[in-house]
């Protein structure tokens, strides 16, 4: 169900707005209880990642603007009224989303394994640094990343190919919304960069799995990845 | 079940019917105001600029007949959050900010250090959101979405010549706007459906993080659904040749008056000083 031609394009970048527009207003939509110091993980930027992937880099972008402008209309916080830190990095979800996309789904089989493993130990460093300030919550994301590396790599090994194209795309799209906005606050002078990579760590891990299974189970459902659905009948 | 009637809760910026001077103006006079002092806002550091600009958010809010008080209302709820992100961002800021030049230490104590600049850093922050919410609640409160979109759309006619398909982008915001009520709606029939075929639902306090569990399943359908609406959608517009905005009239048609131009050229003197000046501020 990609769109293909520029109506198509047209009406998903709407219809996706729609949906991040109905996230932002309904919080319990929006955010997902997770132990995470937030204490939800945002879904919001599932609809922009599912742009990028279905609709291209225009129509990725596009949601992604619609996130920004909604979240900078409704911040509170000085931090996210900033239109720099609010905008700018949301765009750029749906756009790394979809480069993402395309390149997983060439990607031969062993690459991504490979990239899963770079993944893990990637995040397993992160642990290990949390594991500094506290035990219980660097165990906890240890043991997150290690079972979501060891899921992932099951996942492509036996996966359907583009599924596993679509989680990865939700994966980095997740983590260039955590790291960007995160980065631009503490470039600007919102936060301190020590409390920065703690946070960007606890809270953007979960996230990026919650938008994985999420994102991975709505283009199961739509016909994107998996197998066909085929009637029994 | 009261707490599952969604669309009762569906205020993207509250439109306030008044006759008032700012209703009355064309809305790329507002939206172009807004840009102008947003920029504005964002360069000047200093504590005077600031004081300035916020009295320049009263005198709209009072051209809008809009009480001020009512505008600030919606920043109640959110002051711990705000307090407690100041005193973090003040315990550790310690580079020069604005006409704070030398960074002198006001307190010390362990890791977390006070200077002269985080404490502009914090005051200065907290005007600059003082000023954007109100700019931005008076902007939704004077112009209705409709007003908004064309607009907007309006706006980036011009940059058409560079490929910006200004039609296509107002569809976008237009559909948008469109839908959100409708996903509300299914939302909200998915989980009274549910509930009546014995999911659990919890009442009282905080029921919709509660139940968030419930709601967020729910999240996977209504995306898969608002996919093939769109497919559906786009078929049928493509059916009808609806697909370019070339050669399209409009039923509202926008004029700049005498107003516009005033107000303006008011806005634009204000932040275009106070942009090409923003060094010059010596408190």
């Amino acid at each position: 169900m990609q769109a293909q031609t520029r109506i198509h394009k047209v009406v998903l970048a709407g219809v996706l707005s729609a949906l991040t527009i109905l996230l932002g207003l309904f919080p319990s939509v929006g955010f997902i209880p997770v132990p995470t110091p937030a204490g939800a993980a945002t879904t919001l930027h599932i609809p922009a990642i599912l742009g990028g992937v279905l609709g291209g880099p225009f129509v990725g972008g596009l949601v992604g603007l619609t996130f920004g402008i909604f979240s900078f209309l409704r911040a509170t916080l000085p931090l996210f009224k900033d239109p720099l830190v609010a905008i700018v990095p949301r765009v750029l979800i749906g756009i790394v989303a979809w480069a993402a996309y395309t390149a997983a789904a060439r990607a031969s089989k062993s690459v991504l394994f490979l990239l899963a493993i770079a993944a893990m130990l990637v995040a397993a460093g992160f642990a290990a640094q949390i594991l500094q300030y506290s035990v219980i919550l660097g165990a906890f994301i240890l043991v997150l990343a290690v079972a979501a590396g060891g899921a992932l790599l099951w996942f492509v090994s036996r996966g359907d190919k583009r599924a596993v194209a679509v989680a990865v795309a939700a994966i980095l799209g997740s983590f260039t919304n955590t790291s960007l906005v995160l980065g631009l606050a503490t470039l600007l002078g919102y936060l301190p960069l020590q409390g920065v990579i703690l946070v960007a760590a606890t809270h953007g891990i979960p996230e990026a799995i919650v938008a994985a299974v999420i994102v991975t189970a709505i283009a199961v459902a739509v016909g994107v990845a998996g197998a066909p659905q085929r009637s029994r009948l | 079940m009261q707490e599952l009637a969604f669309l009762r809760h569906l205020t993207l910026g509250q439109y306030l019917p008044r006759e008032s001077f700012v209703h009355r103006l064309d809305p790329r006079t507002k939206l172009l105001g807004l840009g102008l002092l947003a920029l504005a806002v964002s360069t000047s550091a200093s504590y005077a600029a600031n004081i300035l600009l916020l009295g320049f958010s009263f005198l709209v809010s009072a051209a809008s007949r809009i009480n001020p008080g009512q505008v600030l209302r919606g920043l109640k709820p959110a002051w711990p959050l705000i307090l407690f992100f100041a005193a973090i961002q003040a315990a550790f800021y310690d580079a020069p900010f604005g006409p704070t030049r030398y960074v002198r230490v006001l307190l010390e104590w362990g890791p977390f250090t006070l200077t002269n600049a985080g404490l502009r850093v914090v005051v200065v922050s907290i005007m600059r959101l003082v000023v954007l919410w109100m700019l931005t609640t008076l902007l939704t409160n004077t112009t209705t979405i409709s007003e908004l979109a064309r607009g907007a759309e309006r706006l980036l006619e011009p940059f058409g010549r560079f490929g910006l398909p200004a039609y296509e982008l107002s569809l976008v915001f237009t559909l948008a706007l469109r839908f959100v009520p409708v996903f509300a709606t299914e939302l909200e029939d998915a989980l009274k459906a549910r509930i009546v075929r014995g999911a659990p639902w919890r009442h009282g306090r905080f029921a919709l993080l509660r139940n968030a569990q419930q709601i967020a399943s729910l999240l996977v359908p209504l995306f898969a659904d608002a996919l093939r609406r769109a497919d559906e959608l786009a078929n049928a517009m493509a059916a009808r040749c609806y697909v370019s905005g070339a050669g399209r009239t409009h039923l509202l048609a926008l004029r700049f008056r005498r107003a516009d131009w005033l107000s303006l050229g008011l806005v634009a003197a204000v932040s275009l000083t106070l942009i090409a000046l923003r060094n010059a501020f010596a408190w």
